[in-house]
């Protein structure tokens, strides 16, 4: 059964008592919450996620809960708890959704050490992902979302699995989080109604979910090699820009990405070399202009791999023009 | 042999060092499993680690391989040279000075 098959009264009441279990890649998730915020967020961008059985062992236990005491009505407020762990402070009610997502980050991010872990934003494309790894602000899950609207496939917005043993990337297929502006800028885009409403929110400019293509989701647990490493940054007014970034710069900045690659150790190291081996190329690229920049990336995941063999700078010419 | 080149270096640790470099890029990576450090340096600096990786060196001994290695003529490769690199490696506890 998927989520969108429960009925609402059935998912809230499993969200009451002993929670709902979701696979999101190779996690499966035991989310509860009396909150009907929760079970509406399950339906609008869980919809296609499979649900396991209550009994079924759950890798990741996240409770999103009303504030305690008076923030339970003046000002309401809701925390959540990853593991038996508390790990942000109370939020606004409202924000309960976004609540949920970056728990299940949280709990990702803490856990699934049988994985390198780097923040970035992963898609694949012709069978191969492309990692888009960035600080905050660089507009890492702005170009994510457009790619994932226009059929790439989704592996996360926000964590790239990378599996110790075959340096393949793992999806988790979970929905996408914007913030500010890039809300409106998607939204224009969005044909398919998968933006959510945007969560009020005035230090980060209000938040939405985009939900996972039912494409992305059926594929949730489908590995892919890596293609091409790019490490975007917005700067407005600026033409979009590639420049290729030696390997062994790419790997310092992606292991400064990671979650885990200090707590891995000659593990984390070998693995991320791997992954550098496997990449067809790695750039930086600096844009503006979202529809160029989306341009520029299907453009450099065209290219075959044969013309750029792992261990060498790809050929790719970024100074001709995309068509 | 002057007495600053018969000077003998080694490791700081014993644990093997884990190497890495990519093809056409003239930097290597080198990581430390006991501290955890990554470290990006120059082929030089590599091979001098890898070098003593094998066991305790003079820094003529050193040079000698060195030149050998890549091909260098020896006022291409004066032990000055060599010795700044050392200084660096040792400034970043990789190595150290053995007693002789």
């Amino acid at each position: 059964m998927i989520v969108s098959e429960c009925s609402p009264v059935v998912l809230r009441r499993q969200l009451c008592g002993q929670g709902v279990c979701i696979r999101t890649g190779p996690l499966v998730c035991r989310i509860q919450s009396p909150l009907p915020e929760i079970a509406q967020a399950l339906a609008a961008y869980y919809a296609d996620f499979p649900i396991l059985p209550e009994s079924r062992f759950a890798d990741i236990h996240l409770q999103v809960r009303p504030g305690r005491g008076l923030r339970r009505w003046i000002r309401p407020q809701v925390f959540c708890q990853c593991n038996g762990e508390i790990p942000f402070n109370p939020h606004p009610r409202c924000l309960a959704p976004a609540m949920l997502e970056w728990g299940l980050n949280w709990a990702v991010a803490n856990l699934a050490h049988w994985y390198l872990m780097i923040h970035a934003a992963v898609l694949e494309k012709g069978g191969r992902a492309l990692i888009l790894s960035a600080l905050a602000e660089a507009g890492k899950s702005t170009l994510c979302a457009a790619l994932a609207l226009r059929g790439w496939r989704l592996f996360s917005d926000e964590i790239a699995l990378i599996r110790l043993d075959d340096c393949q990337l793992v999806p988790l297929a979970r929905p996408i989080c914007l913030k500010g502006a890039s809300i409106e800028l998607i939204r224009q885009q969005d044909s398919g109604w998968l933006v959510g409403p945007t969560l009020p929110d005035p230090v980060r400019g209000g938040i939405a979910l985009v939900r996972p293509k039912p494409d992305s989701v059926a594929h949730m647990q489908d590995p892919a090699p890596v293609g091409w490493v790019v490490f975007p940054q917005f700067v407005p007014g600026s033409a979009a820009q590639f420049s290729p970034l030696p390997k062994a710069l790419a790997f310092l900045r992606l292991a400064d990405n990671s979650f885990n690659y200090s707590l891995l150790g000659t593990t984390g190291f070998q693995t991320l070399a791997g992954l550098l081996d496997r990449a067809a190329g790695c750039y930086k690229f600096r844009y503006s202009n979202l529809q160029e920049a989306v341009r520029w990336l299907e453009r450099l995941m065209e290219r075959p791999p044969e013309s750029s063999p792992a261990g060498s700078l790809t050929q790719f010419d970024p100074t001709i023009e995309p068509t | 042999m002057d007495s600053a080149s018969a000077v003998q270096w080694r490791l700081l640790s014993p644990a093997p060092l884990v190497f890495h470099a990519w093809q056409a890029e003239e930097l290597v990576l080198v990581f430390h499993p006991l501290s955890g450090d990554t470290h990006l340096l120059d082929v030089l600096s590599a091979e001098v680690l890898r070098l003593l990786q094998s066991s305790p060196l003079q820094e003529e001994t050193l040079r000698r391989h060195l030149l050998e290695w890549a091909g260098f003529s020896p006022e291409e490769f004066p032990l000055a040279r060599l010795q700044t690199i050392l200084q660096q490696l040792e400034h970043l506890d990789l190595i150290e000075q053995a007693l002789s």
